[in-house]
């Protein structure tokens, strides 16, 4: 009583007139009006719908996204809001198709979505903003009904994860003269190989789906160059594997190709190889690979693929070279596959599995071969 | 108290005065005219704290930034010292709190007439000691000058790349500023802060010396004869000068804050606002101190730094200036300061002494001329820094929009202006406002040497002298030339 005495006493004018009373109720009014905004700004905005999470975006340096989980139920309507507090960020869950596109510094960008299925879900930045950007990330927890903790965790790891030749050395030993090209590759194709195997490789009654994705998955461009050129394979053979199974259904013996090939120059088997990689992708699988290599890829990789990007600069190992067609064309989709999935274990890679579904996947590798044997396509 | 009258001060036929329309000049005496222009820039001002505090860390999306340093710095260096001189310490909300703590009252003229104890000169008759809210302390005098103001604002550009692109820094650099001048108001009497120690005020008293506008007495006779000296003690119709001006005095804007408070308290009537010839101020000869023309180095050193760090191409430059290293900044502090308090001067004292040697000026103190020259500097900073506020203010004003709706970068829509986007303005325009400032500037800076040194001269012309002067500015200009048209653009 005696301090509210002594403010009274100090700072009510007793010689107040209207105005004074007037400048002090609105100053007073301009202060608490302020302190009020800010309040309400903090504890959030009136006549906003639902339930909103902030999620706030810094670069990894400065300590990533404001949570690095966040846990919902199935079936929630998620909105999200989130804002960028220094560069330009992006935000996506790969594996639930939501992309909330670039956000820029200062804004707020507010995506919404069902989570309609149960289990954890990767969430990361889509924008290049810090030599750790691909490290920006956290984990969308869907929980199921009647689910109180965690989910069983992450999914299970896909089969090719667990090949034992990952990380070996890869060298064809065989450099093509000229970049393959699959349009160069047809009309060979066509002459040789085409009345057994279809026109593009899809396959007949006595002869295989060569230029299909399931049979080149496992097979590395350059075990079909040697194998049309009559080279003996690491196992001794001359002819593919898949190719004679594929035959023997039909009773008839395992036909080596070379003499299908005969007269064909070393250029000629290049390019047939690249019209089957060809065959086994389309235009908008690639493009949908190029969107996924530019956004996430390229900023280490190099938009040419090269392993020149600057973000490479800054990790253990130099990013690959995808125009390295000497160790490019030695490798099976599996394998980049599986690379793409886990990561360089060690060598600065991310891993991608938790994000991208599987058919972002394949069409990232398809993309992917386009630098070393299918460039064409690209255009 | 001195009781030296201002003579009449030379071109006096030059002026016009605008407070001879009464239509304005009972504008100005309004009271309630500071409590508005006041209020609206304090409220301004907490919303630029609270938003810099509080608010994204997004320079660009931030009240605090986009407010403080692009909209209030364009207005201040486009707009109100070029035209008005100390024009913004008349809205400037920083020292509102603590006067009106001061004096009690927000609007209202001393009580029953009287100027508490704390603005009269004697404290004994003018209201009892009861009321007092601050000690009322006197400025110790040897920290009179602008000496402190020169340290606060090295101190700020020094750390500028910091301050200007963080806006919690920005949030807390202005708070600090607002707690200063709420402590001081309360130890020390009247507006000290503003005087003595504000790192801003020390630069726009300096420029508006070149100002177009005056505040002056109309005749210095009429004070002579007049004992109660209201316009600096106060009486019932305002308070005495919170600048601790004494009007009869003057004859530079330096230390006038266009506060309007002696317009109201003359009782003689004899208190005008005038239009004058640009930078009459500057040939005033008792006005030349050695703090001044330190101010005058280190605006134009930081004219010259500032394009460097934020506009040109040298990217290492500004990661020293943005502390990502502290000996990277070591490196840029010492160097900054060497340019500043060093190299500058140096340039400027080899200047005057050729200037003193091929004059036939031997009889006239280094030291005065050297002092005196620095005036000759001030158009020529004030133009660099127009030309540096050009380039920022057209290229990024438009973020004030969004802003404008979005103060904190929450998201908010206030006014519809949210998804304003980023338009550069009038960027093409840019190196020709600029090259014509500097231009305009030069030619100022060389009438200014001129005058300056006539008037030690005894009113004659020194060519020779004004030759190296020319010289030298007109290199300097085409630095800034280069800095702005060449390695910045």
């Amino acid at each position: 009583m005696r301090f509210l005495n002594l403010v009274t006493r100090r700072f009510i004018p007793p010689h107040g007139k209207g105005l004074e009373y007037a400048a002090r109720a609105v100053t007073a009014g301009l202060l608490l009006g302020l302190g009020a905004a800010i309040l309400v700004g903090i504890f959030g905005r009136p006549g906003s719908s639902g339930q909103a999470i902030d999620l706030v975006a810094r670069q990894p340096a400065a300590g990533g996204w404001s949570r690095d989980r966040i846990v919902v139920s199935q079936g929630d309507r998620v909105r999200l809001r989130i804002r960028a507090e220094d560069v330009v960020h992006g935000f996506a869950i790969g594996r639930l198709g939501v992309d909330a596109g670039p956000v820029e510094p200062g804004k707020t960008v507010t995506v919404e979505f069902v989570a309609d299925r149960p289990g954890e879900f990767t969430f990361y930045c889509t924008e290049w903003c810090d030599p750790n950007h691909p490290r920006m990330r956290g984990v969308l927890e869907v929980r199921g009904a009647g689910e109180s903790a965690a989910p069983a965790g992450a999914p299970a790891p896909a089969s090719d994860v667990t090949l034992q030749h990952l990380d070996d050395p890869r060298d064809t030993g065989i450099v093509p003269p000229d970049f393959p090209s699959a349009m160069r590759g047809l009309p060979p194709y066509g002459q040789g190989c085409a009345s057994c195997h279809g026109a593009q490789g899809e396959g007949t009654d006595w002869a295989a789906a060569i230029g299909r994705r399931e049979f080149l998955f496992s097979r590395s461009p350059v075990e079909v160059f040697r194998m049309l050129a009559g080279m003996k394979l690491p196992d001794g053979s001359t002819r593919v594997g898949a190719h004679g199974q594929n035959v023997a259904k039909r009773s008839k013996a395992a036909t080596p190709h070379a003499p299908y090939a005969r007269g064909w120059s070393d250029q000629e088997r290049w390019d047939v190889v690249a019209a089957l990689w060809s065959f086994a992708t389309a235009a908008d699988r690639i493009d949908l690979g190029r969107r996924l290599f530019q956004r996430n890829c390229a900023a280490c990789h190099g938009e040419g693929g090269r392993g020149d990007g600057p973000g490479g600069r800054s990790q253990p190992k130099k990013p690959a070279d995808f125009t390295d067609a000497r160790r490019m064309l030695a490798g099976t989709g599996e394998l980049y596959t599986a690379k793409i999935r886990r990561g360089g274990m060690g060598t600065g890679m991310p891993y991608w599995g938790s994000i991208f579904s599987e058919e972002e996947l394949s069409a990232l590798v398809d993309y992917v071969w386009t630098f070393a044997l299918t460039a064409p396509l690209r255009n | 108290m001195s009781t030296r009258m201002a003579p009449r001060p030379p071109g006096a036929t030059m002026r016009l005065e605008l407070t001879r329309w009464s239509l304005l000049r009972n504008f100005l005496r309004q009271r309630a005219l500071n409590w508005v222009v006041m209020t609206s820039s304090f409220a301004a001002l907490l919303l630029a704290i609270a938003a810099g505090v509080l608010g994204t860390a997004a320079g660009s999306a931030n009240f605090g930034i986009v407010f403080v340093w692009i909209v209030w710095w364009g207005l201040l260096m486009g707009v109100l010292l070029p035209l008005g001189g100390r024009l913004w310490c008349f809205i400037c909300p920083i020292p509102a709190p603590g006067e009106w703590l001061q004096r009690r009252a927000i609007v209202d003229p001393p009580v029953n007439g009287k100027a508490p104890a704390l603005l009269a000169i004697d404290g004994s008759n003018r209201s009892s000691d009861r009321e007092r809210i601050s000690v009322g302390w006197r400025w110790p005098k040897p920290l009179r000058g602008i000496w402190l103001q020169n340290a606060g604002f090295l101190g700020v550009a020094l750390f500028s790349t910091v301050i200007l692109t963080r806006p919690s820094v920005t949030g807390w650099v202005l708070l600090a500023f607002l707690g200063a001048s709420v402590g001081m108001a309360m130890l020390f009497e009247r507006r000290t802060f503003c005087r003595y120690v504000c790192p801003v005020g020390g630069f726009i008293g300096l420029y508006a010396l070149t100002a177009p506008v005056e505040l002056r007495v109309r005749d210095p006779l009429i004070c002579q004869d007049h004992r109660t000296k209201d316009c600096y003690l106060g009486n019932a119709a305002g308070y005495g000068c919170p600048w601790l001006e004494q009007p009869w005095t003057m004859e530079r804007n330096a230390s006038c804050g266009l506060c309007g408070e002696c317009l109201r308290t003359c009782t003689k009537d004899n208190v005008a606002v005038n239009l004058r010839l640009p930078g009459s101020d500057l040939l005033v000869a008792h006005g030349w101190k050695l703090d001044e023309a330190y101010k005058a180095f280190i605006m134009l050193a930081c004219a010259a730094i500032y394009p460097v760090v934020f506009l040109g191409p040298w990217g290492w430059l500004k990661e020293w200036a943005n502390l990502d290293t502290v000996s990277g900044f070591t490196i840029y502090a010492l160097g900054f300061l060497l340019l500043n308090l060093v190299a500058v001067p140096a340039v400027h004292l080899g200047t005057a002494a050729l200037t003193r040697w091929v004059s036939d000026l031997q009889e006239i103190p280094l030291r005065r001329l050297f002092v005196a020259l620095a005036y000759a500097l001030v158009p020529l900073g004030l133009a660099a820094w127009m030309a540096f506020t050009v380039s920022l203010v057209f290229a990024n004003l438009s973020y004030a929009l969004p802003v404008l709706s979005d103060p904190f970068g929450w998201g908010w829509d206030l006014v519809g202006t949210r998804a304003a986007a980023w338009a550069p303005m009038l960027t093409g325009w840019v190196p020709s406002v600029q090259a014509a400032l500097l231009i305009v500037g030069l030619v100022a800076s060389i009438v200014a040497a001129d005058g300056i040194l006539r008037k030690i001269h005894g009113g004659q012309a020194t060519i020779r002298g004004l030759a190296i002067q020319a010289f030298v500015l007109t290199a300097e200009a085409a630095l800034f030339l280069w800095l702005y048209l060449g390695a910045a653009a």
